[in-house]
């Protein structure tokens, strides 16, 4: 579903994603090769091959890892998040080869079962010098494998997207996997402090910026309390907010209940829907009304304000919840209705807030 | 879970499921606490723990390309019976200096991870390396170069070992030679 309603098949936006993607990563290759045999000419070319799509893998992990936090932080960033799937599924396949590589140079050519090999060839010899590191890389792939073969809307559908979302938060177990596979690995023997300092980097990086999002989320999840007396027309309604604290054809986002509601305010009107998209549990609250729907920001699945319910033929719905507005603030009722039930959005008239039912 | 009022959420709470991710957003914000307070420390803890690559020291086994005062002993082409490798003994450095031999084969050695030993003595190796077998290093078909002898080779005489460390087969032996020929 699109913001013309239209299902998000191929389109020209994810077109140039993927092009973008694909020949990001096939100049990363080629300048890898290039420098390599430039640089270091008595490296090998499987070894070269083998490196060229480790630290592709690699680099695009941190990429993908930073989108989801920068786009918490900037909205310019979004359109990263719009394909971010694809980028993950590169970033296994890279990883794969890679893996492919090592398997066949290192672990192919003895009497051990070359799965074996990656378990047993590593000798420990020292505290944290000599940790077989080989293990770590193995049970990343594994999970990004697994990750790769889930990312479909298949998936996204049958298993739901909170249990989706929690199958795919192992990405970050994967990322510290490799961070040991790469400490305990390469950055043992290639002592230059450039190749440590680019790691530890990427490192702070990823954590900074998602430690520094998750500080600015910390607010929003704070719930929003009854304040004083309950005055008669809105009785069990909590008061939120002031009407001019939404933004025209957008929504403010309050905490009820334990979960995330966006109030959005259009054409005089103000409704309130779950904060959740039916499809990856995007924000709703943070996207806009466009053609009289509120419009999801990651991937444009689209719901009408006052029923919560895509338009036709989409099938998608989310809960709704009543609202009402009392001297120009906004109270809602934080017992949500059930998905695409209708509730009446309250009316803004000639400066008066008045309550529609 | 408690609605503003102190009461249980609504009946719905199972149905909503799919709109419930507030659990997940702290699940992900404690999995990133314990990243970066555990990630940092195994990656310092790796880095300054690493130990010293070894490098080429007199005595060492392993290439001594780079070597200064190189000159040439003797050349020869039928050193190794079964294949033709063009062997060069040199002595590297100021004074006695050290050995070292230079193999070029001119057959291309279709074997993985060959290894270049040298054995003291006269003896006829078949199928396992002996344990006073001395690696000399890698044996490099297209970038060949010098490898540094023991000590011991300036006094006695040895033969050359090419050993496939994969198939951990003896691939060639050399004749019986010393720093004289």
């Amino acid at each position: 579903m699109g913001v013309e309603y239209r299902a998000v098949q191929w389109n020209r936006q994810k077109r140039v994603y993927d092009f973008v993607l694909v020949g990001g990563v096939a100049a990363y290759l080629l300048a890898f090769g290039i420098l390599t045999k430039a640089l270091f000419p008595y490296v090998t070319d499987e070894i070269m091959l083998m490196r060229a799509f480790g630290t592709a893998g690699f680099i695009l992990l941190h990429v993908i890892l930073c989108i989801g936090p920068l786009c918490r932080l900037n909205r310019k960033f979004l359109p990263l998040l719009y394909n971010r799937r694809h980028a993950g599924v590169t970033m296994c396949l890279l990883s794969f080869i890679h893996a492919t590589l090592v398997v066949l140079t290192y672990h192919a050519g003895g009497d051990t079962n070359p799965i074996l090999g990656i378990f047993v060839s590593t000798p420990v010899t020292g505290p944290f010098a000599g940790v077989p590191f080989q293990p770590f890389g193995f049970f990343a792939l594994v999970i990004l494998v697994l990750m790769a073969a889930t990312s479909h809307d298949f998936w996204l559908a049958n298993l739901t997207a909170p249990v989706w979302k929690a199958l795919h938060m192992l990405v970050y177990v994967a990322y510290g996997l490799l961070v040991l596979h790469v400490t305990f690995g390469v950055l043992q023997s290639e002592i230059s402090a450039v190749y440590a300092l680019s790691v530890g980097l990427g490192l702070v990086t990823v954590l900074g910026f998602h430690l520094t999002a998750g500080l600015r989320e910390i607010p929003a999840d704070r719930e929003v309390r009854q304040k004083g007396a309950t005055p008669a027309a809105a009785a069990e309604f909590v008061e939120v907010c002031s009407v001019n604290e939404i933004p025209e054809q957008r929504a403010r986002i309050v905490c009820l209940s334990g979960e995330r509601v966006a109030i959005f305010k259009y054409d005089g009107k103000i409704s309130a829907v779950s904060n959740v998209c039916q499809h990856q549990n995007g924000p709703l609250g943070e996207g806009k009304i466009l053609d009289g729907c509120i419009t999801c920001p990651w991937h444009g699945y689209q719901y009408l304000p006052e029923t919560g319910s895509s338009p036709p033929p989409f099938v998608e719905k989310v809960p709704t919840f009543n609202v009402r507005v009392l001297n120009g603030r906004v109270w809602v009722h934080p017992k949500p209705n059930p998905p695409g039930v209708r509730a009446e959005p309250a009316v803004i008239l000639d400066n008066e807030l008045v309550a529609a039912i | 879970m408690q609605n503003a009022q102190g009461s249980p959420l609504c009946t719905l709470h199972s149905e909503l499921f799919i709109y419930m991710v507030r659990s997940l957003r702290q699940r992900h914000c404690v999995m990133m606490i314990a990243l970066a307070v555990t990630l940092p420390a195994a990656f310092a803890a790796g880095i300054a723990t690493r130990r010293e690559v070894p490098t080429y020291r007199a005595g060492a086994p392993g290439p001594a390309v780079g070597a200064r005062n190189r000159s040439e002993l003797w050349t020869r082409n039928d050193l190794f019976e079964k294949r033709t490798i063009r062997t060069r003994l040199e002595r590297i450095g100021a004074g006695a200096g050290q050995l070292a031999v230079e193999l070029v084969s001119t057959d291309q050695i279709v074997r993985p991870d060959v290894l270049v030993y040298w054995v003291p003595g006269e003896r006829k190796l078949q199928d396992s390396l002996p344990d006073d077998a001395f690696l000399l290093g890698n044996f490099e078909q297209s970038i060949p170069g010098p490898l540094s002898l023991p000590e011991a080779a300036a006094k006695q005489t040895g033969v050359l070992v090419l050993y496939s460390l994969a198939d951990h087969e003896i691939e060639a032996v050399s004749k019986p030679f010393g720093a004289m020929k």
